[in-house]
């Protein structure tokens, strides 16, 4: 049994035939209304279907692509989380390791240095020696040399100007 | 990643940090003026000079040698100080990096003055009383002036900087 509104909605839609049709118009007598209702849903119908329509795509194949992903992706099962990586350096790594090379760099600096920079050579360990000696002034020449008897070093300036005894040195 | 880059840098930092971290010895620098004459009854020298009184002779070819002055320097850290002998003549030391390095021998640098006129300047490592470092300086009178440099006992010599000779200030007086 369908209800007043079903059978209106038909008979808008041109659906109801026959005696449908005729028992229905028979109701409609009640609502006079009902025939202005009519035409203005058909008028609506008509403006959706002018209005309306869904835009072409341009790009329908990616689109389709694309749903098909989202749809896939949904319904897969989700991957379990890849563990945590955990670094190599630990601190009790670390810490082993800047004592290695410490003790790595104290054996080399011991093992190497002497044969360059530390290393004096055993007579010359107690020698006072002249690296360079100049003279701003082009009136005095400087000059050193080493005393190997006397074990001493001297370095001699020649071309200072003479001191009379009247010149008072205290 | 970062912790390696922190342990690199701890290393790097020790490695630079180390020697200055040892820290130095104090050094003390003894310097007189000498004049080395020849006397025909030459004068016995000096006790401060008696221990060089061979070597100069063999250097100077003189006999008798008198201190004019003398002044001694002690040195904590790698600033200039002034050794200033007599008030004719002074010098500007200051310690090279490698002081204390060789052996005990203490590498400086002096730049001596007569007055305020330079007359030289030189690098040296220098030693104790064992091996001093003789300067040949001015003819004066009948004889010839000459400053003896060499290492003493830092323990016998308490710090005290003269900031400048220009500025009259009794020296020590060793």
């Amino acid at each position: 049994m369908k209800t007043f509104e079903e059978k209106f909605t038909a008979w808008v839609d041109g659906r109801l035939t026959g005696s449908e049709l005729a028992a229905f118009e028979r109701e409609l007598e009640e609502h006079p209304e009902a025939l202005a209702e009519k035409e203005a849903a058909l008028e609506l119908g008509g403006l959706l279907r002018a209005h309306l329509a869904a835009p072409p795509l341009r790009n329908a194949d990616f689109f389709n692509q694309q749903i098909l992903q989202q749809i896939e992706s949904s319904v897969r099962p989700a991957a379990p989380a890849p563990a945590p990586r955990r670094s190599f350096w630990t601190l009790p790594r670390m810490a082993f390791s800047g004592a290695f090379l410490l003790l790595l760099a104290s054996l080399l600096y011991f093992a190497a240095v002497p044969n360059t920079r530390r290393e004096v050579r055993r007579d010359q360990q107690y020698v006072t020696n002249v690296l360079n000696a100049q003279s701003d002034d082009p009136n005095i020449t400087a000059t050193s040399f080493h005393s190997d008897q006397d074990n001493v070093n001297v370095v001699w300036l020649d071309g200072l100007s003479y001191m009379p005894p009247d010149h008072k040195l205290k | 990643m970062a912790r390696l880059s922190l342990l690199a840098f701890c290393l790097l930092w020790l490695a630079g940090a180390c020697p200055a971290l040892a820290g130095e010895p104090p050094t003390a620098i003894w310097s007189g003026l000498v004049l080395a004459t020849n006397n025909a009854h030459p004068a016995e020298a000096p006790p401060k000079l008696r221990k060089f009184a061979g070597k100069l002779r063999n250097i100077f070819g003189y006999n008798q040698f008198e201190l004019v002055g003398e002044n001694s320097q002690r040195w904590e850290d790698p600033y200039e100080r002034w050794l200033i002998p007599s008030k004719e003549f002074y010098m500007s030391v200051k310690p090279r990096a490698e002081r204390g390095e060789h052996g005990g021998r203490h590498r400086m640098k002096i730049v001596l003055f007569q007055n305020r006129r330079q007359l030289a300047e030189f690098e040296t490592h220098l030693n104790g009383a064992e091996s001093p470092l003789f300067i040949r300086g001015p003819l004066y009178d009948r004889g010839q002036l000459v400053i003896v440099l060499h290492v003493v006992d830092p323990a016998e010599n308490p710090p005290h900087a003269i900031l400048t000779p220009f500025l009259p200030r009794a020296s020590n007086g060793d």
